[in-house]
């Protein structure tokens, strides 16, 4: 069956299809063996579906995934683990309150007689870590890694277990610029020594760095397989990744009117002091890491975070702290970047999803034809797909289920609008209109928090950027300041702040 | 299978339809299933005995079926919102008897319904104040609660069994009219009022929402403390009504009242379609469990069978509801 001429892995027509989002069309792709392969585009290109179909925690809808020459459409995910198949998740998968080589050798430990062999375990796992030059301790537990670290013990993990090819899927979330080169460094290291990897991002500089061949997605379609991207220039890539023919809105930038939102000295549960301030039509982009302050202050700003000291005032007036009710009846909204975990709830209606937490009632009853209104009034104006108004919100597509938040939102007439990632798993045109319906709406007076990953997004929607870092603002952009580039030098202290 | 096979296929769109329309078709079948069973139940029991459609066994059917309506309900209320409430028999016991001790006492009837539908509310009201303030995991609080309530009871009653003569306590159980006993209107009522609370008011969808996703629910400005707190109360007050319904139809208490209905009590909405994982359950759904359950009992009753193999009938119709419940989560995730 093995052809020894044959790729390491090959997909052949390979395509999933979720309710009635396709989020991968028929794809062919091969890796070759000892590669460093990038698998590049934006949220919601199909990149982590692609990956979790050959790792087999997927199962495709149509399609053939070959490998070494072999079809293994149909094996289980163990089963391609065990033909040295792994897929290491954007979350480093270790067991916190287990010891570094109770991990890495879980779950064959060393044992004499029924008990383990803690010093067998010991030695063994210190020989496998330096085999990979790995210098950390092994008896400290897994959860006192830094964060690069956890990620290099997955790593270390599946290479124990005779991996042929490991998938990395971004891997350098949350992670500083020295910490993303030392973990560039010791990937190519490894590479050198024969390891194949696929390497999962939406960064186009990340690919650049570490890849020695690349697979573009687009709207679940491969728009390129194969190339060298070291061999392509930077704007060529970024083409390939953002689509030409797509109309992407640009906003054209505003001056501020009064403020509206005026947030000073805010502590929130380890973050802070921090002061800023947003006005009355402005979109303004919050950048920073995880633990940066620029999420943590948006949440607590809703009332979802707990708040220490500081003040937040809407249009003059102080909100309560912790109080998610009493600041969305002030006129704060936040578009949570948590949609199935904090935005729905699956069995209910799309009509009453439009008014949850804010029912009509007449009496002491539902009143329904005021929640018919919304419905009507919003469907009308955000044009989303559904069956019927009594469809369950959870049978929707992502870019759908997004629309049907927002309109919730904006049916409370806020005046503050928080968006955390509003287009992720969004579909390119509902992220579209998602954008033009925010512009629009600043128009009238509405001020927005914008965070997104998506640099490209902040670059053509805010009129100004906010710059995040250890629970502090550490600089502004604004106008012609605004570029990817420059949002992507704040949000890894490539600046001159990290000198500092 | 057939049928299937000559099914015509033409066109794309059909062949993409075809299966959602089966699949919804078992949907509808799963969430009913509680009306087939009980069907199939009905005509069982006839075959066996005819005297199971008589008049006189349907109005026995619909009287037991009145207090275990009350405590399925309130078990219902705490499902819905992704908890469990085993206390519910604990509250009937322990509010019966103080009902029973107040009219040996001489206390009017009236005052005495009231102070046993006030306890069974107060003592929802610590349960829901214990898992959603102090974040007590309702499976252990309230089965803490329902033992501490079931001793409660001997110590109310010393172990005697109490009689209740007084009309003005026990008509509810005793009264007849047109030779028709009136226990059944209350059963009518509880499910009406239920089914206006949970369907048409903002409490009632908040309910949901917060079974249905307590993270968004809270995040959408719903009070889900408060609410859980509230869900728990009228979950009290319904098994002190239950309370109240069982100590008028037995006319006393005594110290093992109720003991076998807790198990039927959670497997009567689970069976009706309730989702234990919460947000989702229809109060038809409640109902038909209820009913279903009833008849299993009084129809091997009345089938001159084993009184053990009844109560493995029992056990067998909450492993189906499990089973059912098992099914319609898995067909939901395999779907998405």
């Amino acid at each position: 069956m093995t052809d020894a001429d044959a790729p390491l892995l090959e997909t052949r027509g390979l395509s999933k299809v979720y309710g009635r989002f396709t989020a991968l069309h028929p794809t062919d792709i091969t890796v070759t063996e000892g590669s460093i392969h990038g698998f590049l585009g934006k949220n919601g290109a199909g990149k982590s579906t692609l990956v979790k179909l050959i790792a087999g925690s997927e199962r495709p809808t149509s399609g053939q995934i070959l490998f070494r020459g072999e079809d293994i459409t149909h094996l289980p995910l163990v089963r391609r683990r065990q033909l040295g198949i792994h897929l290491l998740s954007q979350h480093a998968e270790v067991v916190a309150d287990l010891s570094v080589a109770e991990n890495l050798l879980l779950p064959a430990y060393p044992r004499r007689g029924p008990f383990v062999d803690r010093r067998a375990m010991n030695a063994k796992a210190r020989k496998l870590l330096d085999r990979y030059d790995v210098p950390f301790a092994v008896e400290q537990p897994a959860g006192s890694l830094t964060a690069p670290d956890q990620r290099r013990l997955g790593i270390v993990r599946t290479l124990v277990e005779e991996s042929a090819l490991v998938m990395l899927d971004e891997p350098t979330t949350a992670l500083s610029q020295e910490e993303r080169s030392s973990l560039f460094d010791w990937i190519r290291s490894l590479n050198a020594d024969g390891q194949t990897f696929v390497f999962i991002s939406h960064f186009n500089n990340e690919i650049q760095a570490i890849c020695d061949r690349a697979t573009v997605l687009r709207d679940g379609h491969v728009v390129s397989d194969g190339a060298d991207p070291r061999a392509m220039g930077s704007a060529e890539i970024s083409e390939l990744v953002v689509g030409s023919a797509v109309d992407e809105f640009v906003r054209s930038p505003r001056p501020a009117k009064e403020e509206r939102l005026v947030v000073t000295d805010l502590v929130t549960e380890g973050v802070g002091p921090l002061s800023f301030s947003v006005g009355a039509g402005e979109i303004v982009g919050f950048v920073g890491l995880p633990g940066s302050g620029a999420q943590e202050s948006a949440r607590a700003v809703a009332g979802l975070r707990p708040v220490q000291s500081g003040s937040i005032q809407l249009d003059g007036r102080t909100l309560r702290p912790g109080d998610v009710r009493g600041a969305l009846d002030s006129g704060m909204a936040y578009l949570t970047n948590d949609r199935h975990g904090e935005g729905i709830v699956g069995p209910m209606s799309v009509r009453e999803s439009l008014r949850m937490g804010n029912w009509p009632s007449r009496g002491g009853l539902l009143s329904e034809a005021e929640v018919t209104r919304t419905y009507d009034k919003y469907h009308a104006r955000m044009h989303f797909r559904v069956a019927g108004p009594d469809q369950p919100i959870e049978e929707l597509s992502g870019g759908n289920q997004q629309k049907i938040i927002l309109g919730r939102l904006l049916a409370r007439e806020p005046v503050v609008l928080i968006l955390d990632e509003p287009t992720l798993g969004v579909d390119v045109s509902t992220k579209e209109e998602v954008h033009r319906l925010i512009d629009e709406l600043t128009d009238s007076g509405l001020a927005v928090i914008l965070l997104a990953y998506d640099t490209d997004e902040m670059v053509r929607m805010v009129d100004r950027v906010v710059a995040f870092q250890d629970g502090a603002v550490t600089g502004e952009l604004v106008g012609a300041e605004i570029s990817a580039d420059a949002i992507l030098a704040r949000l890894h202290h490539q600046s001159e702040l990290a000198d500092a | 299978m057939t049928t299937l096979q000559t099914a015509p296929a033409p066109g794309a769109e059909t062949t993409s339809r075809t299966p959602r329309a089966r699949a919804r078709w078992a949907d509808v079948l799963l969430d009913n299933i509680v009306w087939l069973l009980l069907v199939v139940f009905i005509l069982l029991a006839t075959a066996l005995n005819p005297f199971f459609l008589s008049i006189a066994n349907l109005q026995n059917v619909l009287v037991q079926t009145t207090t275990l309506g009350f405590l399925a309900v309130a078990i219902a209320l705490a499902m819905l919102l992704g908890e469990i409430d085993l206390s519910v028999v604990g509250i009937l016991g322990f509010s019966g008897a103080i009902g029973a001790t107040l009219m040996e006492r001489g206390v009017p009837g009236g005052v005495a319904i009231l102070c046993v539908l006030g306890i069974g509310a107060l003592i929802g009201l610590v349960n829901g104040f214990c898992i959603a303030k102090l974040r007590m995991t309702s499976l252990i609080e309230t089965l803490a609660m329902g033992l501490v309530l079931g001793g409660a009871v001997l110590a109310v009653t010393k172990g005697r069994t109490i009689t209740i003569s007084d009309t003005s306590y026990t008509f509810i159980g005793q009264g007849t009219v047109l030779g028709w006993p009136i226990m059944p209107v209350a059963l009518v009522v509880l499910f009406v009022v239920i089914a206006i609370v949970l369907y048409r008011t903002p409490w009632g969808r908040k309910l949901y929402a917060t079974g249905g996703n307590r993270t968004a629910a809270y995040a959408a400005g719903i009070n889900t403390d408060r609410l859980v707190i509230g869900s728990f109360t009228l979950g009290g007050l319904l098994a002190g009504a239950a309370g109240w319904l069982a100590t008028s139809y037995l006319s006393g208490v005594n110290s093992t009242m109720g003991s076998d209905l807790l198990l039927y009590a959670v497997a009567a909405p689970v069976i009706g379609g309730v989702s234990l994982t919460g947000g989702r359950g229809r109060v038809l759904g409640m109902l038909g469990g209820v009913l279903l359950l009833t008849i299993v009992q009084v129809g091997l009753q009345l089938t001159n069978i084993d009184a053990y193999y009844v109560s493995m009938a029992g056990g067998v119709m909450i492993f189906l509801a499990v089973v059912v419940d098992a099914v319609r989560v898995r067909r939901r995730q395999t779907r998405h």
